[in-house]
This record gives structure tokens, sequence and C-alpha cells, in this order.
């Protein structure tokens, strides 16, 4: 064999036994590598890494950055001691859908120690496009389709969405998942939550500024139109599901902006919230309803770290209802 | 059959083996000819009547060339040629500027539109037998005796849907004595084919989603995405183009064949006239070759030369009048840098780096012509890129992707030439080509048409 041909067969058998060992490594990691493909699936495989939940946080980007599980954990402690340590986790992910968010639901079934689950309610939440991660299966016409269904065998491709550039930075937060509370977006915040850095509790809390006005579960029948119709009936048996599990359910409507007087949440969707208390037997925090200021906002609808802080805080004095009913 | 496509794959690989098995180079001519029937039939079976039928045609007639030498021949074949060309690509194009003519002038005539079809390839294949016939015409090379080489040189699969437009001095010779498997330059072309894959798939498929979404409606964008989204633009032609034609060498190599490269990172270019020596390189010869100079060149009419030369680049990658604009704009740019012999030519690296970032910019701001599905829509991005506009933003992942594709061109290039990639240590290419594996597996899929496909 001459020296090229050596070369060729080196390049080719090394690059195969590279590929090989990335099919291995897939293998032996398949669930992380699936979780990773997609951004609910990889909070839901982080929730799998914590023993014990008691209060789940469902939503988009909203609740993402406005909840740390840690401080409502450290809120209710400081309220109600007697209900000892109460353990969260925050489930919800930036561009969530109520599709999405459905689809997710039925995974937690397995988890028996979950005894509240607080959704979001909001616009993005409910007009979201759905991204849901099941693909949906295609029909089986062309060659090209026989051909790409006969390679879904190797995970390699199988599972090739998870090798995606904004896929790749979720392995390490599957990795180290146990660890952080699920509000933390950025590699420095997941960092420090890791190494066992903890967040301030809210400097000040004012509960009277953060009272969510409540809408009861025996709120009048409203006149809403189909489309919202349909998203009450819904979400109301979404926290009905909840309930036949043993799992205490409460819509939450995260802060706004007091600058901002257009929103949905403040418009057109308050008939809405009352349909989905009614139908849904459950109670709607509406935090939207209240008029906080701009120094805990880093946009009109996304909380900043100390208003994530507060809201933490306001969360955990309503959660100590709901936990002592339960 | 789209080079991206399993389908493409599953037929290539055993036709490579049997290629390579085959004892005679007759055999493997033959296989190659039927590989590349069955390939071009697979868009729209009834094409190959039409690539039959023009290498059936070109053969007789550059045989006939080789003893008659007339002109007025070499005239009609060259007219045949066209003539396809002009019914498939421009009779449409044709048939509305006539009805708008007719219109205006208040007749109540119209023309029929024929039926829109352009089989794949036409552009390049009609250039490319245009230049043999001249060729042989000029004595240049001799009408090649063999139909089934000849044939394989007209319908070679690798190169014919977009090129590179491959001369027949250059691949003819290369068919008529048994060819030896060549270590190197299977490992080159293997290489090639990952690369090109990796730069269609990896980088055009995904800056098309930007580049699309802006062009669709310009109006919404803001002054800064309308440049960010023009760059996308830019690196996604560049990218779409080049990977295609360097997979095109890479196959070729595999079946020990060599064909010419046809870019050389062009955006680097610090003019014009570079510019379009490492743009599309052989497309950019055949106009050099086959009409500019027999226009004249540079020693008469140069104004004219230039103009009529990049008028008709411009018609040839599309039958609309925004191509012919960019084509013009092109031809009077390089009248400019022409009249204009006061710009420095070499100059220190800043001066270098400043007519490169120049000339990158104006070579994006004539692509506007080329993208836009109308005049209207050119205007109306045109309005955004040079005006302050308020609108939708950048992305961070589309400038995070520029970047990267900016930063890249010119050592992926590097590698593409005088089979360096194989003289790499084995470590280097591992990693090289586990990256190029990496965006062919991460962002398969999409499986986008080839954009020169359209031309």
């Amino acid at each position: 064999m001459s020296k090229a041909s050596a070369r060729l067969a080196w390049f080719v058998a090394g690059l195969l036994i590279l590929l090989a060992a990335l099919e291995i490594f897939e293998r032996r990691h398949s669930a992380i590598i699936v979780a990773a493909s997609h951004r609910g699936l990889t909070k839901i495989a982080m929730l799998d890494l914590h023993p014990s939940v008691d209060v789940v946080f469902l939503g988009t980007s909203r609740t993402q950055d406005g909840v740390s599980p840690d401080l409502v954990t450290r809120g209710l402690q400081a309220v109600a001691p007697e209900l000892g340590e109460v353990p969260g986790f925050n489930a919800a992910f930036t561009g969530s859908s109520l599709g999405a968010l459905i689809s997710l639901v039925p995974r937690l079934d397995a988890r028996r120690d979950i005894r509240v689950a607080v959704i979001e309610l909001s616009d993005p939440q409910i007009f979201n496009e759905p991204a849901p991660w099941d693909e949906t299966p295609r029909p089986t016409v062309t060659l090209e389709d026989r051909l790409a269904d006969a390679v879904q065998g190797v995970h390699v491709v199988r599972y090739r969405k998870a090798l995606l550039a904004g896929n790749l930075g979720r392995l390490p937060s599957l990795f180290i998942g146990a660890s952080l509370g699920g509000w933390e977006t950025k590699g420095t915040e997941q960092a420090a939550s890791w190494l066992g850095h903890r967040e301030s509790r809210a400097t000040g809390f004012d509960p009277a500024l953060w009272k969510p006005a409540i809408v009861a579960p025996d709120s009048a029948p409203q006149v809403i139109d189909p489309t919202l119709a349909e998203v009450a009936a819904r979400l109301g048996s979404l926290a009905r599901r909840f309930e036949d599990r043993g799992v205490k359910a409460v819509f939450t409507v995260p802060p706004l902006s007091a600058s901002v007087h257009d929103m949905p949440e403040r418009q057109g969707l308050r008939a809405l919230f009352a349909e989905v208390a009614r139908l849904g037997g459950c109670e709607v925090w509406d935090f939207a309803a209240l008029a906080l200021p701009e120094i805990y906002f880093r946009d009109v609808s996304h909380l900043n770290r100390e208003g994530r802080a507060q809201y933490s805080e306001a969360l955990a004095r309503e959660l100590v209802r709901l936990l002592k009913l339960r | 059959m789209l080079f991206n496509s399993l389908t493409f794959f599953a037929l290539f690989l055993p036709t490579l083996a049997t290629y390579w098995l085959a004892p005679w180079q007759r055999a493997r001519l033959a296989l190659l000819l039927a590989a590349s029937l069955i390939f071009y039939s697979y868009f729209h079976w009834p094409s190959v009547f039409l690539l039959l039928f023009t290498i059936t045609f070109n053969y007789g007639m550059g045989r006939r060339q080789a003893r008659v030498r007339s002109r007025l021949e070499l005239a009609a074949i060259i007219a045949v040629n066209l003539s396809l060309l002009l019914w498939f690509k421009y009779a449409g194009f044709i048939a509305d500027n006539l009805n708008e003519a007719l219109s205006l002038a208040g007749t109540a005539w119209h023309v029929t539109r024929p039926p829109a079809f352009l089989p794949l390839g036409i552009s390049f294949f009609t250039f490319q037998v245009i230049a043999y016939q001249v060729d042989v015409f000029r004595g240049e090379i001799p009408a090649e005796p063999s139909f089934l080489r000849f044939a394989v040189f007209k319908s070679f699969f690798p190169q014919l849907i977009a090129g590179p437009i491959v001369r027949a001095k250059d691949f003819l010779p290369q068919l008529r004595d048994r060819i030896a498997f060549d270590a190197t330059l299977f490992h080159h072309g293997v290489w090639l084919v990952l690369a090109g894959l990796a730069l269609k798939i990896g980088v055009a498929d995904v800056l098309a989603q930007f580049a699309d979404e802006a062009f669709r409606a310009p109006h919404t964008l803001s002054t800064a995405a309308a440049w960010t989204s023009l760059y996308a633009y830019a690196f996604q032609l560049y990218a779409d183009f080049w990977g295609y034609s360097t997979i095109a060498v890479g196959l070729a190599a595999l079946f020990g064949l060599r064909l010419p490269l046809n870019f050389d990172t062009p955006y680097l270019s610090a003019s014009l006239q570079e510019f379009w020596r490492r743009w599309h390189m052989t497309l950019s010869a055949w106009f050099r070759d086959y009409v500019y100079i027999p226009l004249g060149g540079s020693r008469r009419h140069l104004a004219r030369n230039l103009l009529v030369t990049m008028g008709l680049a411009g018609l040839w990658h599309g039958a609309g009048w925004p191509f012919v604009i960019w084509g013009l704009g092109h031809g009077l740019w390089l009248l400019m840098e022409r009249y204009a012999p006061a710009l420095p030519h070499g100059g220190s690296r800043i001066v270098r780096v400043l007519k490169t970032v120049l000339v990158f910019h104006g070579v994006c701001l004539l692509w506007v012509f080329f993208r836009s599905p109308s005049i209207a829509i050119a205007q109306e991005y045109f309005a955004r890129l040079l005006w302050p506009h308020a609108g939708t933003g950048t992305s961070s992942v589309l400038t995070n992707w520029l970047v990267m594709v900016a930063l890249v061109q010119w050592p992926l290039a590097w590698t593409f030439k005088q089979e360096r990639f194989p003289a790499l240590s084995l470590t280097r290419q591992w990693l090289l080509a586990l990256a190029c594996l990496y965006f062919v597996l991460a962002y398969a899929g999409a499986r986008v048409d080839f954009i020169y496909f359209n031309f």
C-alpha cells in the first residue's frame, strides 16, 4: 500500500471511529441527548434530577426569569416554618405555548411528590405558536422519505437536533441540573448556582404592593369569544387533570410594568381569567393588575433580579394558603 | 437530484464502487453516462431528451466543424444552441416585455406567454457546448471523435446542473486514457464533498432563513437589520454556490477526474475586477473568452464591451430586469475602475483592507437587485439600507453566524487548493472533517434547492 493510500485509509478509519464513539456516547446518554433537543424537555429532565419537589412552576420566559424556587422556599420557611422545607422547581421555558404546556404536563405524572402546580396565564403562554417536541410523523412517500426513515436507527442522526448550536448549550445544565432551580438562563447564573451561591431575598418587601388580585373559582360565567372559550376549556381541563392526581393547580398572571396599559393581560384577557378559574376550579392570581414600579423590570414584562426576589416572596405568601389547605 | 439528499448518495456510492471495479475505460465511461442521465432524469425525465438532442447535435456538428471550419455554420450551431436557451429561459420574459410595449403603444395585440419550464442546467450546458464549438472552430482543440467521451463531457453529472463550466481542452483529455486510482486525489475529493455539504447545509441554508425573511417584507426592517440581512444573503449565495461547486469538484475527484475550482474567497477582493477573477471563475472566464474579447476587449469600445458583457452576464443569471440592472451595475463599476487609475492598486495593508471592505459593501448593494423579485422590492430595500429606519432588530444568532463564516472562508478555501488537505496532519484532517460533519448532521433536513439551479 502506498503512503497516500495509507493516509486515506487512516483518515477514513479515524473518522469512522470518531463517529462510532459519538454514537456510543449518544446511546449511553440518550435521555440527556433527547432532552437537549428542546427547552421543555430540558426542564423536565432537570426536574427529574431533583429527588423531591413540592411546587413546580410552569410558564414562559416571564415565569422562568421571574421565579426563583429557592427564594420561594426560603420565603415559605420565613412566613410558615411549620410547613418545613418546601422545595420547588422552575420548569418554565422561553417560547412555551399552550400546546407545549398541554404536552408537557403528562410527563409530570410519574412525580408523586409534586403538591402544587403554579401555571402561568399570559398572552404569550396562550397565543405563542406551538412548538411541540414530538415530531409529527410525516407520510413516507418518496424514496428520500424511506431513506430518511431508515437512517433513524442511528442515534447521531435521530437526535441530531441536540447538536444544534442553541441546543448544545443546554447540555451542561443537564449534567448539573440537580443544583439548579430552573430559573438560571445564563451560563454564569448556572455556574453560580452549581457552586452553591444563593440569591439574596427581597429587600424591603411590601406585601400590600405585591398582593395579587385573586380571581376565585366561584366567579360568574363570562361571555368570551369562541377562541378564548376554547383556551379556557383547555386550561380548565388541565387544572382538573392536576386535581385528579392530587396536585393543587393555581394560575398566575405574571407582573407587568406599570408603564404599559395596553397589554392584553390588562385589557381583553380579564374575562378569560374568570372563566379559567371557574372551569378549572382553582384560583387565578393576577399580578398584572398591580401597579409595580419599573425598577423591578428589565423590560415591560420580564422581571429583573430584584423583581424576581420580590415576586418569589409574593408567591411564597400566597402559596402558604394552598399548602396549608392540602 | 440534489447533492444534499440521501437518495443521491444512495445511488452515488454504488456507482462509484462499480466505476472503480470496472476493468475497462469504456465501461467506466458508459457507467458515468448512464449515471448522469439517471441523475438528470430524476428532476424531470422528459428533459433527458433535450440533453440527448444537444449531445447528438453538437457531437455531429463538432465533427463537421473540424472539417469545414465555416464561420456561418458556427454561427448557425451557436444559434441553435442559444435558441433552446432562449425558448426555455427567456421566451416568457420576452413575451411579457413585448406585451408591455404593445400595451404602451395602445395596440390590442397580445403575445401568448409560453408555458414556463426551465430544464435544469440549460444555461450551463449551453455555454459549455458553445465554448466547445468555438474552440473546435478556432482549431484550439480537435473535434472529439468518440461519441461516448463527448456525451460524458457534456453530461457529467457533478457539473451538469450548475457548473463549474468545464472546458473541453481540460476535461476530454482526462477521459482518453484509463483513469488510474489516485489515493491523494480521492482523499481530497472526500474532503471537498464533506466541506461542500457543510457549506450548503450548515451555512447557506441557515442564512437563507434570515435573508428570505428580510426580502419578503423589507418594510419591517430597521436599517441595522437590513444590512445584516443583506450580509446574510451575500454569504448565503456565496456558501450555496461555493458549496455546490466544491461538491462537484469533490465528486469528480472521487472518479479520478479534475474539475476547476470556481471560487477563491471573492469577498476578500480589493477591486471589482479582482472580485470577478475570484467569483464563479469559470463563468467569468467564459464571458471573457467568448464575449468580451471577441467584442474587442479593452482594445476598442471598452465601455460598450464591458457593459454588453456584464449586461449579458446579468441576463444569464435570470430572465428579469433586476438581473440586467445588476449586471449593468457591475459593468459600470468595472468601467469606473478602468477610468479611475488614481485609486491605488497596491498600497499598504490598511489601504487594501479598506478597499476590500468597500468592494464587499458595493457588491452587497448590487446583490439587492439580484435577490429582489421586483424593482419595487429592491427600491424598498435600498430605502431601508440607506436612510435610518426603526423596525425589526438584528438577531444575535445571525450576527454570530456571519462572523463565523467571514472568519472561516479563507482557511477553508486554502484547504481546497492544490490537494492541500491530504497533506495536513491526520489530527487536523479529522478535526476539520468532524467540524464539517457536525454542520451536516446538525443542520440537515431542510433539503433546500441550490440557488444556481435556477440559472
